[in-house]
């Protein structure tokens, strides 16, 4: 059978001011019509630009250096940009991962929609209209008449990402590529989007490449992998040989290192590093039961002010009765998708929200009605990890003086000299190496600004931890190095973590209770085994099945 | 001693400017991501080039700061005293410019006065001629032979001068440099004057050397004809227009050291605190903002005017009551031009008390005051910056604009405004007096030019949002 997409030894270059930087090297692989290929790899590993390359799309800095694209028996690295034109809608169509800025926000639907249609085809205003009706009914869109004449931002995340499928398809392309088309969504959303590009799929019989990171939907959806490291691609083979038995070590590496409920209670494999099958049962600490923090009915409600004198009109209740209960040692995991107000119960608890109404209380002292110098100090106790490592560290200080600076404030050390000594410490402790303290942080990678950021926390002996999405910027191998030195700490220091995260799969292997959020509320609340294995609640049920999950043999 | 430093106010404020800024060199030289986004200001010709011209400004209102008294060549007392006249280091250099006073109008490299005079003859009968010039051209026998041949050997003469002085400087980098990379003379001269160095060294050289030119002949011409001709005191043009220097160099820079404390504390409190602080100094820019600029400045230098003159006793010369207008002219600048910045500030502080590193710094109680010095300011310090270069050249030409309706610097101060007023009436005479007012606008658009490309390099490489690794 002849191939639809077939690339051959691919190589692009991207030439910076002072070096060339080799992003795809050599790469070959095809796409045959109604299949779906998944290029995998974490993020720097080419396979953005692998997919700019074929639609012709890099920016200028780039260049192809050698191999061919043929689509159709046709190279595409011949044609001139007028013909690149026609063939891309027409031929190949691509999503982008963020729906949010890849439509023009003053333009209506609708006429986005045509305009690429009419560019493309000889059709009609009206019919093309119609056609146009037809495509957002059949991406799903629940009132395709209205929604064409409204504009973007009346419309939310997910909405958008069907738009952009439905723009994608309007020309009825022969290969679709979706470059990480449901990374910027929730789950649940992600669900639907994948079953929907799936269905699609199966109606017009394109080719599909897709571009993820995610090996959890690689498995829902692909027919075949290709799995990419420094621009080159590592291994190439069918779904179920893949998940089965995957050959190359960086393969094996990226499973192993995915966080799921049967690692519990091991670390998660890190590149040269061996699978340590460590136990509960050599915990240091072994938890009490000592009920540290206690969070009962909180309520923070945010006022909506109107008109001149800013009269308080209404209240968004991020935050609606929540308790929650932290033992010591223990993981408590907060789980819901965005917008579920999960943060802010996150930073009500170390009080950088004022909260409406509730009580809070920490070793039995009650936290809500802490002022000055007293709150001070109860701040070394409950300390908060966030979720982008490059916006919680000062660009303009050292990483030495970052880690010192909760230190200096809140009076754990005044020797300047045993300070600089418990900075070591602490390099050491989160495997940073100790020169580390007299450079900048953007000289860091994200994981280890990760790691500066836990040192940092960890700085002033707090007995909780509040951990905001701290892997959710992060690949997967780094992820795992996080958690790993989360979990590390959690037995030798025996640290308690309130850990907010939408991430299912992280949530199974590291919490000991899960607490599940839904518009501002806790619908389910238990023991981690209990609520993933037996949710009762309906919305639990429908996160849990919208997960990927990874079946490994 | 030969003479006695008098320091003027304007000149100590210009010195601790100086100073401030050699420590913010020193302190950034050490400072990896402060030195960085400057490097790349030095590796734009544009940058370096501009900077080198600035500089020679920026050297000559130095020079022209360091005022003092001259001691009197007075035999016949014990102790040693001072004349009341307060020169500088400028005026010394300038000197035959300085002293060489015609008696009214002349045109540039003239030897004559401008228009015709009755002068007594020798023979005693009074006649209507073009009178020569006391100092321009005075050593001419024979005008119409030898005028054109004697400039040319002036300038022939400048610029020997000018080589020899090029080549000692930049021998000098040379053996300097060749110290620093270890390397033979050859070598080093080779690979500092390479295409492929990291800086523009053939772009500073060419710049060095057209200015050093451009000095030298110009000192040297000068000393025997009136560059730019003579005003009408018979004052020489070129010597007002660089003494013009220091007082645009100093409004420009002055004004900004008395707007930045106020613009960074304000907008950094205003963006912080938000609430009732915020609204207070909110309330407190528009209304500034409304009131016209030009009132303001008219107003309070009326008053300075009458405090100056109900208070003669208390000030020496006219040369200090000149600096005192001049200062209170930097001040008053100052307060009505701090609102701009203050705003961008505060937009900015918004932004950054969102970041999470300020979030977290709270959740460590670190005081408020610390995380606006730690964390706040020096990551709105680009903006900063950059509004600083760029109003300066504002500055510049608001002073002209300002002396021009007469609001600005005293009359007796040398500055382009005061050139340019004077000027205005000169036009109408017939032959036209065209130099006074071209000399204020070559050296004025020189400066103003140099500096906005300048602002424009170092807004392109401290602006994080255009500076991309290109």
């Amino acid at each position: 059978m002849l191939s639809l997409l077939k690339i051959n030894n691919l190589s692009t270059e991207i030439r910076l001011a002072q070096r060339v930087i080799h992003a795809v090297k050599d790469v070959s692989f095809e796409v045959n019509s109604g299949e779906t290929f998944a290029l995998v790899g974490e993020s720097g590993s080419g396979k953005s630009i692998t997919a700019l390359s074929i639609a012709r799309l890099l920016p200028d800095a780039a260049k192809i250096t050698q191999g061919s694209v043929e689509l159709n028996g046709d190279n595409l690295l011949a044609h001139s940009e007028q013909q690149m034109r026609s063939v891309r809608g027409s031929n190949i169509s691509m999503i982008f991962q963020e729906p949010m800025t890849s439509l023009n926000p003053v333009i209506k639907i609708g006429d986005q929609i045509v305009e690429s249609m009419l560019h493309h085809e000889n059709i009609s205003k009206p019919a093309a209209y119609a056609r146009c009706l037809d495509l957002l009914d059949a991406v799903g869109l629940p009132n395709a008449k209205r929604n064409m004449k409204e504009y973007p931002h009346q419309l939310s995340g997910g909405m958008r990402q069907r738009i952009m499928i439905a723009i994608a398809l309007a020309a009825n392309p022969d290969v679709l590529i979706a470059d990480e088309p449901t990374t910027a969504l929730d789950v649940t959303i992600q669900a639907q989007v994948l079953e929907l590009l799936k269905k699609l799929q199966s109606e017009i019989g394109m080719g599909l490449i897709f571009i993820t990171h995610d090996l959890g939907v690689v498995q829902q959806v692909a027919d075949r992998i290709a799995v990419m490291r420094y621009g080159e691609i590592v291994e190439t083979a069918t779904s179920e040989e893949f998940f089965a038995a995957p050959q190359h070590p960086y393969s094996q590496q990226l499973l192993n290192a995915i966080p799921s409920i049967d690692k519990r209670g091991q670390r998660l494999s890190i590149r040269g590093e061996q699978v340590e099958h460590s136990s509960d049962s050599n915990q240091v600490y072994s938890s009490d039961n000592e009920q540290l923090l206690m969070v009962d009915k909180l309520k923070v409600h945010f006022p909506i002010r109107k008109g001149v004198f800013k009269l308080v009109v209404g209240h968004v209740k991020a935050v609606n009765d929540v308790s929650l209960q932290l033992q010591r040692g223990k993981t408590l995991a907060l789980v819901g998708e965005s917008g579920c107000g999960k943060t802010t119960v996150g930073k009500s608890i170390v009080r950088l929200l004022q909260i409406t109404q509730g009580d809070m209380t920490f070793q039995g002292q009650d936290l809500v009605s802490l002022k000055g110098e007293k709150l001070r100090t109860c701040r070394s106790d409950l300390q908060i990890v966030f979720q982008d490592p490059y916006s919680s560290l000062n660009p303009r200080m050292l990483v030495g003086d970052i880690i010192e600076e909760g230190m200096v404030a809140l009076g754990v050390e005044q020797d300047s000299a045993k300070r600089k000594k418990t900075v070591k410490k602490l390099l050491q402790q989160v495997d940073l190496p100790e020169d580390a303290m007299n450079r900048y942080p953007h000289e860091f990678s994200g994981g280890q600004r990760q790691r500066i950021c836990i040192a940092r926390a960890l700085a002033v002996e707090p007995k909780v931890i509040i951990c905001d999405e701290p892997t959710s910027a992060l690949d997967v191998s780094v992820q795992a190095q996080v958690l790993n030195l989360l979990k590390d700490l959690q037995t030798e220091l025996g640290m308690s973590y309130l850990f907010i995260t939408h991430d299912m799969s992280v949530v199974s292997y590291l919490a000991d209770d899960v607490a599940v959020m839904y518009q501002g509320s806790i619908v389910e609340y238990g023991e981690a085994m209990d609520v993933l294995q037996h949710p009762q609640h309906e919305y639990t049920k429908k996160l849990l099945s919208a997960v990927p999950k990874l079946h490994l043999h | 001693m030969p003479f006695q430093p008098v320091i003027l106010i304007t000149d100590a404020l210009f010195f601790v400017l100086t100073a401030l800024l050699v420590m913010f060199i020193i302190f950034a030289r050490k400072r990896e991501h402060i030195s960085r986004p400057w490097r790349k200001v030095f590796k734009r010709s544009t940058g370096a080039v501009s900077l080198v011209v600035l500089l020679s400004y920026y050297s000559i209102a130095v020079l022209d700061s360091m005022h003092f008294n001259p001691r009197l060549d007075n035999a016949t007392s014990e102790e040693a005293q001072y004349s009341n006249e307060i020169l500088s280091v400028l005026d010394i250099l300038m000197t035959p410019m300085r002293t060489q006073v015609e008696k009214t109008f002349s045109a540039p490299l003239a030897t004559h006065l401008l228009s015709k005079e009755m002068v007594q003859q020798a023979d005693g009968a009074m006649q209507q001629i073009y009178p020569r010039l006391k100092y321009g051209g005075a050593h001419l026998d024979n005008i119409a032979q030898d005028k054109v041949a004697d400039i040319a050997m002036l300038v022939l003469l400048g610029c020997f001068y000018a080589v020899i002085t090029w080549s000692l400087i930049w021998l000098l980098i040379c053996i300097i440099y060749s110290k620093k990379i270890k390397q033979s003379l050859s070598e080093s001269l080779a690979r500092l004057f390479s295409a492929s160095h990291e800086f523009p060294v053939r772009a500073i050289a060419v710049t060095t050397g057209i200015v050093i030119a451009v000095i030298s002949i110009s000192m040297v011409v000068g000393s025997y004809y009136h560059l730019f001709g003579t005003d009408k005191v018979g004052q020489d043009v070129f010597y007002q227009a660089i003494k013009s220097i220091r007082t645009g160099i100093l409004i420009g820079t002055l004004t900004t050291i008395v707007m930045l404390p106020v613009a960074i504390t304000l907008g950094a409190m205003a963006g912080f605190f938000r609430g009732w602080v915020d609204d207070v100094i909110q309330y407190l820019y528009t209304t500034l903002n409304s009131i016209p600029g030009v009132l303001l400045i008219a107003a309070s230098i009326l008053l300075v005017q009458i405090y100056i003159s109900n208070n003669e006793e208390s000030f020496n010369s006219l040369v200090e009551r000149a600096d005192i207008r001049l200062l209170f002219l930097c001040l008053i600048l100052g307060i009505t031009s701090w609102t701009g910045l203050c705003r961008l500030l505060r937009a900015e502080t918004f932004k950054l008390r969102e970041m999470e590193y300020i979030q977290a710094a709270t959740a460590f109680g670190v005081t408020k005051f610390r995380i606006l010095t730690r964390h706040v300011m020096p990551n709105f310090m680009h903006i900063v910056l950059i509004t600083v270069a760029l109003d300066f050249s504002g500055l510049v030409l608001a002073e002209a604009v300002l002396s021009y309706i007469n609001i600005g610097v005293d009359p007796a101060t040398n500055s382009w405004g005061n050139m340019i007023n004077q000027a205005r009436l000169e036009m109408a005479r017939d032959p036209v007096v065209w130099w006074s007012l071209t000399a204020a606008f070559v050296f004025m658009f020189t400066l103003v030019l140099f500096a906005n490309l300048f602002a424009d390099v170092v807004r392109d490489a401290l602006d994080p949002r255009v500076s991309g690794d290109k």
